[in-house]
């Protein structure tokens, strides 16, 4: 996982045993930034129902203090668990990093 | 995987290992399935294995989780099968429904036994004294056709047709003779070793090697299947390790693992076929053990302070993909320590009712023979009692070996 400014970028995997280390440092990264936090998909094939819960606390918390959550570059199998669990009704999710940060620079 | 075949897998308990039996499934049974419906799959048994570790165990590592897939002409079966706390979970139609109206009230768990069900055509769930099964059934698109005659060079009609009496007779000795009669003397170590197996011969292997006197190699090994198919695919690996042992003199068991699956792995593949392996070695000098496994069952290490534990940390099996990288651990192996590693021929056993032995009645077998007995007698002991449960036919080869610090 690399952080910059305000991106999250997710390794291959997002699973119950790499999941705590993302949540800490999304949240220190949301907490440092004043519109919000794009995490990105693009290397990530796989995500299972821990990594889904630790979007879903992190976006609770961005709203808590009306700040912006975008998940970008989602591959078809990101993009089909994202509709399994019917999550994508929930989330702001963008094709490309460029449309996110429009949206997050207002 | 073929059909009518099935493997297995035991991991210890952890997050990461979760990854380890998700990579053994999707290998086993990637041609079979359409991307979509290979992560499905990958979803239903990494929520089920992480459901093991968090629920059944508590997060407890170093528990035994089992995995096996079968594959049957209209659908593969998935089976994890655990001995910590027993969940019986609701039926798919009594899950809540999520209420997306607002944010805070979205939950940010509960999502795995639903993923679970809608991923696979059938979910159920058993108990058997204190082992908890889940069985997960996800259909074939294609069913297959059978194809007993994929490898007629080793089908038993044809060994039973062209092959003499003699000539069966010299590859059973060959075979035997292959297999260490006698363990090495070592000042220091008490050894043992002893196979059975299913038929004539079989695809479990062990061997010692002293390389000099300080230092024991031990390995043990168990090729997928039984009979001569596995005993030949045996024998081909026996000379890679050996070969990658004489060839270079510093090495550890890590890297044997990972240069003798990379001469073997395409030859095995070409025929569908794997194996396990636990590689060992003992340096009297510095006290130390070191050791790698392919996906083999995990070893019990016996120790007068922690009791019996097991030394769960393997790697891929080998045969299947040539660019796997095997870790080596290191742990002292001081005066008193006993280590016994066997093949799954021993917790495979099932009793009269059907149920499979599990690790568990080994576990508690060598806490209480290693106590009171050498390593010798203590694994005769085990070895015996094996036996006898399993009755006159064994299911399948069943080895062990044996390794006492003095």
């Amino acid at each position: 996982m690399a952080a910059q400014k305000n991106m999250v970028k997710i390794s291959k995997r997002l699973d119950a045993s790499n999941v705590a280390e993302f949540k800490t440092e999304a949240l220190s990264v949301l907490e440092q930034t004043p519109v919000g936090i794009i995490v990105n998909f693009s290397n990530t094939l796989f995500i299972d129902s821990a990594g889904l819960g630790s979007l879903v606390s992190i976006l609770k918390t961005a709203a808590q203090s009306n700040k912006k959550l975008a998940l970008v570059c989602l591959s078809p199998q990101v993009s089909q668990i994202f509709e399994l669990t019917k999550l994508y009704r929930i989330f702001d999710i963008y094709d490309s990093l460029e449309k996110a940060e429009k949206i997050m620079n207002g | 995987m073929e059909l009518g075949e099935q493997r297995r897998i035991c991991v210890s308990s952890s997050f990461e290992n979760v990854r380890k039996i998700a990579d053994f499934c999707l290998k086993a049974c990637r041609k079979y399935f359409t991307p979509k419906e290979l992560l499905e799959i990958e979803l239903a048994v990494v929520e089920a294995a992480n459901n093991i570790v968090e629920h059944a165990y508590k997060c407890i590592e170093g528990k035994p989780i089992e995995f096996s897939i079968s594959c049957e002409q209209d659908s593969i079966k998935f089976s994890l099968i655990n001995t910590g706390i027993a969940f019986t979970p609701p039926p798919q139609d009594e899950i809540p429904e999520m209420d997306w109206e607002k944010i805070e009230d979205i939950p940010e768990h509960g999502r795995g036994l639903f993923m679970i069900y809608s991923s696979m055509d059938e979910v159920a769930f058993f108990q058997d004294g204190n082992t908890n099964i889940l069985l997960m059934v996800k259909k074939l698109p294609v069913p297959l056709k059978d194809n007993s005659d994929y490898y007629p060079f080793i089908s038993s009609q044809t060994a039973g047709s062209n092959m003499t009496k003699k000539e069966m007779q010299t590859a059973v000795n060959l075979y035997r003779n292959f297999l260490p009669a006698k363990a090495p003397d070592m000042e220091g170590l008490s050894l043992f070793s002893k196979t059975e197996p299913a038929l004539l011969v079989g695809g479990d292997h062990l061997a010692f090697l002293k390389t000099d006197d300080n230092t024991l190699w031990f390995m043990i090994c168990d090729v997928m299947g039984k009979g001569m198919a596995a005993a030949f695919f045996s024998m081909l690996s026996h000379m890679a390790f050996k070969s990658v042992l004489f060839l270079k003199q510093k090495i550890s068991p890590g890297e044997v693992l990972t240069l003798a699956n990379k001469i073997m792995a395409n030859d095995f593949d070409r025929f569908g076929m794997f194996m396990t392996a636990f590689m060992g070695k003992i340096n009297l000098e510095e006290d130390m053990l070191s050791y790698a496994s392919a996906g083999h069952c995990p070893p019990i290490l016996y120790t007068k302070e922690n009791d019996v534990e097991l030394l769960d940390t393997q790697d891929f099996m080998m045969g299947v993909d040539e660019v796997t990288d095997y870790r080596t651990y290191s742990r002292s192996f001081l005066k008193g320590m006993k280590l016994m590693a066997y093949t799954d021929g021993i917790t495979d056993i099932t009793g009269p009712t059907g149920e499979m032995a599990g690790i568990e009645p080994l576990l508690y077998a060598c806490s209480h023979e290693f106590k009171i007995k050498g390593i010798e007698d203590a694994c005769e002991k085990i070895f015996e009692e094996a036996l006898i449960v399993s009755g006159k036919q064994l299911q399948d080869d069943i080895s062990m070996i044996g390794v006492e610090r003095h």
